[in-house]
Formats: structure tokens, C-alpha cells, sequence
């Protein structure tokens, strides 16, 4: 038993300066719920009153500071009859609506093709006749085979001014 | 219009595709082609008529061909639609080099 | 410098029907035109080429291309890294 009284005699001295035992929240609520077994066996019965006491003030203290944070709607001055909630959704809708007009996208893209109709008719259309497709092959191996030839001159003449004084 | 491309010759398979880019209709070897709907969509859409138009004058285009060796599609735009047909093609003369 | 691709444009040029031709490269860099092709077109060109290429990309060859309006063919090929417009006047 004499670990219990010297359990209490802490307790007794835990009030004024900080040391191993006390805990770093100084709340008294949790201190006395978190209060290990062997210690209620001691302090039950010699410090009944004090503690309630504590807990009490400690419950007291959170009701109040819970209240000061709770906004009471009901309690407020500015009732809205029905007709002003429609008045206001619909202003707001109003408002949103021509905010959100400015930054539409506009939706005209760049088409190459025109708008026609007859669709079963332009469908139908002839492929590309084989003297064009001819004459297309040709110009492209002839240009390509030009266009090496570009690359060797380009390089000597590129040469040639940079020797000139 | 519903449209379903059995009035056109030779073809194997169509699309047609709106405005979005969503295929709206298809069928043949073209059914479901999201991948042909999103590359014509983008042939079409990322050029301006004129920029391409000859200088004299800037006739807008009213259709354009896609061909291979032995097929090919053709697009236009009916009705804010883009109209995709693809069609096999014999060619009239053997081709040579 | 130029005077072979110059040449070749030439040849096409003078085609019957033909009213206009481009050539570009590969980013679209307008390498020489002649006629009714402006050589602003060839960045459009060139992009197009591009996009029909993803078409069929395991296709042999790239496709050939034709825009049509009421007056004017064009016909569009590219073959490595040039691309090449023809402009024709429809038949």
C-alpha cells in the first residue's frame, strides 16, 4: 500500500511544478479518465469531491467553447419567406449564367470540306484516274532524286563564300 | 436522312461521324473504326478552307479522296455530318512503273 | 541551285490540265511552287499528308490524296519526306 500513498502524495504535488508524472495536456478530464487502476484504488475515496469538481468545470468549459463555435441559423434575424428563396436562385442563376457566357468556347471548328447534300451521289465519285496517279508517281521520284542532287551542290557553294576574303 | 451507304458502288464499309468526332453510324469493314473517325475528323478540322484554295480563287471543297493501291475512302460533309465511304477500287489499266 | 527540282516542277507544270504545283518537305518547309499553288499552302500540305498516313499505317504505300471543289483538282502524294501538290483544273 505504501506505493499507493506515495502515488497520491505525487498527486498532490502534481497541481504545482511539472515533473515525470504529469502529463504534457493539461486537461483535467482526460487526467482523471486515464488514471491507471492502482491510483482510483487510493484516490477514490480521499479525493472524491475535488475530482468531480474538476470534471465538472472541464466538461463545463467544453460545452461553452463548442457553443461559441456553433453558428445558430435559427437564431438569426433574417427569416426568408418562400418567395425570397425563389427570387434568390433564381438571381443567382442569372448571375452564374453570365459569367459562364463570357467564357464559352466557341464552338465553330475550321472545316476543309463544304456542307452539302446529296450525299449518295458525291459518294459515288470516280477514284483518281491513273494518268494523274501516273503523272503524281513520277513527279515525286523525279523531285526526290532533284532534291539530292540540291544537298551536294548546296554544301560546295556553302564553301566557296566562306574562302572569298 | 438515315444513311446507309448501299447506294454506293463497290463499297465494303462506311462511317458516318459528327460534329464531335462520335461515330454515329457505321458498317462493313469500317464498323466501329474509332481510329479511322478520329484521323479524318482531324484531316478536316485542322485546316481552314481557304489556307489550302488555289490563289485565283477560294471555292471551297466539296469532298476528298483517300486512296491506295487498291481501295479508297471518300469523305464530304452532308448536314453537318462527315460522311466516310470506303470502296474498293480495279484499277481501269494495269499499273506500271 | 535548285534548278533540277525546277525542272521536274516544270515538267508537271506544263502538263495539260495543270494549274498549279507545290513541293515541300517534311516539316512542311515550301521547297518550290509554281502557278496557282501558294506556297503558304505547303505547311497545310505536308500536315495532311502526315494525318492520312496514320490512316493505314501498315499499308505498303502512302496514300494519295484529292481535294475537290468545282473548278479545281488537287491531288496530293508523298513520297520520302517530300510531299508534292498538283493542281489540276477538274476533266
Amino acid at each position: 500500500m505504501g506505493c499507493c500513498f506515495s502515488n497520491d502524495d505525487d498527486k498532490g504535488s502534481q497541481v504545482g511544478d511539472p515533473h515525470e508524472r504529469t502529463t504534457l495536456l493539461g486537461n483535467p478530464v482526460s487526467n482523471s479518465s486515464t488514471r491507471p487502476g492502482c491510483d482510483d484504488y487510493g484516490s477514490g475515496m480521499k479525493y472524491p469531491h475535488n475530482q468531480r469538481a474538476d470534471e465538472q468545470s472541464a466538461l463545463n468549459r467544453i460545452l461553452h467553447e463548442t457553443a461559441t463555435n456553433v453558428i445558430d441559423v435559427s437564431a438569426m434575424n433574417s427569416h426568408l419567406e418562400q418567395h425570397e428563396y425563389l427570387d434568390r436562385a433564381r438571381q443567382y442563376n442569372q448571375r452564374v449564367a453570365a459569367t459562364a457566357q463570357k467564357y464559352t468556347y466557341p464552338q465553330k471548328r475550321p472545316s476543309l470540306l463544304l456542307d452539302l447534300p446529296a450525299t449518295e451521289k458525291n459518294l459515288s465519285a470516280s477514284p483518281i484516274p491513273q494518268k494523274d496517279l501516273k503523272l503524281l508517281k513520277s513527279a515525286c521520284e523525279n523531285a526526290v532524286n532533284a532534291l539530292q542532287e540540291i544537298k551536294v551542290q548546296h554544301q560546295e557553294e556553302l564553301v566557296v563564300q566562306f574562302g572569298i576574303p | 436522312m438515315t444513311f446507309t451507304g448501299t447506294e454506293v458502288p463497290e463499297q465494303t464499309g462506311y462511317l458516318i461521324i459528327n460534329e464531335d468526332g462520335g461515330v454515329v453510324s457505321s458498317g462493313g469493314d469500317l464498323e466501329n473504326d474509332e481510329h479511322a473517325a478520329s484521323v479524318i475528323m482531324n484531316m478536316l478540322n485542322l485546316i481552314e478552307k481557304s489556307t489550302m484554295s488555289p490563289t485565283e480563287n477560294k471555292e471551297p471543297f466539296k469532298r476528298l479522296s483517300i486512296q491506295y493501291d487498291d481501295h479508297l475512302y471518300i469523305v464530304m460533309v452532308s448536314n453537318k455530318k462527315i460522311h466516310v465511304v470506303k470502296r474498293n477500287y480495279v484499277p481501269a489499266e494495269p499499273v506500271e512503273a | 541551285m535548285e534548278k533540277p527540282l525546277d525542272r521536274c516542277l516544270d515538267e508537271v507544270f506544263n502538263t495539260p490540265g495543270v494549274t498549279g504545283v507545290l513541293c515541300a518537305d517534311a516539316q512542311g518547309l515550301c521547297l518550290s511552287s509554281k502557278g496557282t499553288a501558294h506556297p503558304r499552302a505547303a505547311g497545310v500540305i505536308t500536315s495532311l499528308m502526315k494525318q492520312a498516313a496514320q490512316l493505314e499505317p501498315t499499308a505498303d504505300n502512302l496514300p494519295v490524296l484529292r481535294l475537290e471543289s468545282e473548278s479545281c483538282n488537287i491531288l496530293i502524294q508523298g513520297k520520302s519526306e517530300i510531299t508534292l501538290a498538283v493542281y489540276k483544273t477538274p476533266e
